[in-house]
């Protein structure tokens, strides 16, 4: 029984292989269909496709075969062969590939490290396996345990900190400066496609109002009509400009639509309190000067981008932190994971139920006669090993390399509450004891 | 009890010092216990400050307010109680390092100073003097409090104008809630202090008249200084809500009225004889 992921993903694939082997819902149901015929190589499956990424992870008896069963069933499903050969794929087994889904989830393996939407498609990833019945108890933990790595990765250190994006620096920049910008009325300058870009993403944050203003009014009025908001025309500027607080300039304009004598016009007529302006056009709409104005917080071109590239260094600063973590998760896991082995299992009920019946005997041995005391012991023993008798015997029958099997095992550990590690220290402890021994 | 008293008084500030360190470190981005385990010292250290003053008001029958160094423990330890909640309320630990310095820098101060002595004025039992001296207290709290939002809105105003988002800018709150909670600390202590004022006023006129007082009140230092303190804080608000004055210069001004309100406590108790001083 071993874990394998078979793989193309952004480091190892181009764009166009990656999109050639993209799993959409439709296709994901006639995969799992096929792989569940062949129960027998593969135990469990879940399959991880993103545009960045696919992967099959499955729980397999025979790695060699079940790799190229794999490879075979997606050449057969998807009609390209880029996955036949090595070229583009990389492969895990066991360890390693509890590693890599972890290291998944954090956004470690991301193209934009620590990234969020991962996490999310990780969770999709297996409630759609889920759905198609391809998991059991394994990779459940695997990819719940999975998903716990991210939300660590994410909550305990700053991974996923700040944005690595320059569209989206600009709105982060104005929450920082605003409590909530449902308050406030955001205002657009220009309704080409980067103006319409930056304006999409100030709608998500639903400011008070958005209003476009444009030289043709009637494409302000497209996408005002589009965002939800409202266009105004051009010789309205400056009243649309003292009513916004956030201000995004985007026209194709070649001089500042915004010099210093018109903001500080704008100032003196506005309501007190700071206002926001986004220059995302090249050539420049807002003079640099207006920046030095008090309550004036302006970010062009090359600030967005200073401000993504100083997230993007204090997420890269981050990595070794995740990696403890992913290394803390594996190592979690993978003791769990040892801990599903037949022999561990019947160590550890029985070396409980001895250790209860010391204890009792411990209590109890003081109402006895001595000459009768190992009598007692004898009896104890004897009871005992009847008892156990049957359920090892049982658990001995278990075919742990099923779902089923390992189903029934983990129940037997939950039931009696089985610590295996405890076990297995104790004994190893004991073993290097009768080593010293015998030396 | 006068040993616990003592043990207590050097242990507060060594605590408080603790309470700072745990909260750098929660700004620097400490490791998780430091974070689990800065805001139940800061209690404790706040509990064990509530048993000194108790221990204080049993042991000298008054409640040790007294003098400035009795009042800046006091301050010290309000300070605290307000930090907690507002940590509770916001789910916050960024600001705690901010608004615990002032706390060890009152604290250290009380603790170097403060004298205990069982003979106070008449004047300190009776209960219209809890009323003054607690109004007096609630606006000093609220006015280091409003400077220590001031400091912060400093910090991040420069911040956001280069374009840097370090560390300020990760664990402090936004702009606009900086300003309202320096602002709002500001209306709050004056509200306060011109309580005070007019309380002590009508108190301290009563006092004159029964020859209980060495001369008239209007010309004690530590009055006039407060009345000076008192009217700068009143323009800013002034500016605030009728001369819309911009957020940047009212968190300067609420520091500069944070350091002089200091500066005249320490100027008042340790150079001028005032009525003040009760002890």
């Amino acid at each position: 029984m071993d874990l394998i992921v078979l793989g193309a993903n952004h480091r190892t694939a181009p764009a166009a292989i990656r999109d050639d082997i993209q799993m959409g819902p439709a296709e994901m149901g006639t995969f799992y269909a096929y792989l569940q015929e062949n129960r027998d190589l593969l135990r469990e499956v879940a399959i991880l496709s993103t545009c960045n990424r696919t992967e099959f992870y499955g729980l397999v008896k025979d790695r060699v075969v079940a790799d190229h069963a794999l490879r075979e069933a997606i050449y057969f499903h998807k009609g390209v062969s880029h996955l036949s050969n090595g070229k583009y794929t990389y492969s895990w087994t066991g360890r390693d590939t509890v590693r890599h889904l972890f290291r998944v989830a954090a956004g470690l393996d991301s193209l934009m490290v620590g990234e969020a939407q991962i996490l999310g498609q990780v969770r999709d990833a297996f409630v759609t396996a889920d759905q198609y019945r391809a998991t059991g108890p394994l990779l459940t933990r695997l990819f719940n345990t999975a998903v716990h790595v991210g939300k660590r990765a994410r909550t305990e250190t700053e991974i996923g900190r700040g944005t690595v994006s320059v569209a989206y620096a600009a709105v982060e920049m104005a929450q920082k400066v605003f409590d909530r910008l449902e308050r406030h009325p955001v205002l657009v300058i220009g309704a080409g496609e980067t103006g319409a870009l930056a304006a999409r993403h100030f709608a998500d944050a639903h400011p008070k109002a958005l209003t476009v203003v444009n030289r043709t009014f009637e494409r302000a009025r497209e996408l005002a009509r589009e965002l939800g908001g409202k266009a105004r025309p051009w010789e309205e500027l400056d009243e649309a400009l003292v009513e916004a607080r956030v201000v995004v300039t985007a026209t194709g304009s070649r001089e500042a639509v915004i010099d210093v004598r018109r903001m500080e016009g704008v100032l003196k007529r506005s309501a007190q309190g700071p206002k926001v302006l986004v220059d995302i056009s090249n050539p420049r709409n807002i003079h640099p000067r207006v920046g030095d104005l008090d309550r004036v917080f302006l970010y062009d071109l090359d600030a967005l981008e200073s401000i993504a590239e100083q997230n993007r260094a204090r997420r890269r600063k981050e990595i070794p932190k995740v990696e403890g973590i992913v290394a803390e998760e594996v190592d979690r896991f993978q003791a769990w994971f040892e801990s599903l082995e037949m022999v561990p299992v019947i160590r550890a009920l029985r070396g409980r139920f001895h250790e209860i019946a010391e204890k009792e005997l411990e209590r109890q041995v003081k109402n006895f006669h001595p000459s009768d005391r190992e009598a007692l012991h004898a009896y104890t023993r004897s009871l005992l090993n009847k008892l156990l008798h049957q359920p090892t015997t049982r658990i001995r029958g278990v075919e742990s390399s099923s779902p089923h099997g390992i189903h029934k095992l983990v129940a037997i550990q939950e039931l009696f509450e089985l610590d295996l590690e405890a076990y297995r220290k104790g004994r190893d402890e004991e073993e290097e004891g009768q080593e010293k021994d015998t030396s | 009890m006068l040993p616990v008293l003592q043990l207590l008084n050097v242990l507060l500030p060594l605590g408080y010092l603790l309470a700072v360190l745990a909260y750098l470190l929660v700004f620097l981005g400490s490791p998780d216990w430091v974070r689990r385990w800065a805001t139940p010292v800061t209690a404790g250290v706040a509990g064990a400050h509530l048993v000194y003053l108790a221990l204080c008001t049993l042991e000298f029958e008054h409640v040790p307010v007294a003098n400035a160094w009795e009042g800046f423990t006091f301050i010290a330890f309000s300070m605290t109680v307000v930090y907690l909640a507002l940590e509770w309320r916001w789910k916050n630990q960024a600001t705690g390092v901010f608004l615990l310095v002032p706390v060890l820098f009152f604290q250290i101060l009380s603790s170097a100073f403060v004298t205990h002595s069982r003979e106070v004025d008449e004047i300190l039992r009776s209960p219209l003097f809890g009323v003054h001296v607690t109004a007096a207290l609630l606006g000093y709290v609220a006015f280091s409090v409003a400077a220590v939002y001031g400091a912060m809105f400093v910090l991040l105003y420069r911040e956001l104008k280069k374009h840097r988002v370090g560390l300020i800018f990760q664990r402090l709150p936004n702009l606009e809630t900086l300003s309202r909670l320096n602002m709002g600390a500001v209306l709050l202590g004056w509200i306060g202090l011109t309580l005070a004022i007019v309380w002590g006023s009508v108190w301290a006129g009563e006092l004159t008249s029964a020859g209980q007082l060495p001369g008239p009140f209007y010309t004690d230092p530590k009055f006039i200084l407060t009345v000076l303190l008192w009217g700068l804080y009143g323009i800013t608000l002034g500016g605030r809500f009728f001369l819309r004055w911009p957020n940047r210069q009212l968190a300067y001004l609420s520091m500069l009225a944070f350091v002089l309100m200091v500066g005249s406590s320490l100027a008042v108790n340790l150079l001028i004889p005032s009525f003040h001083q009760f002890s």
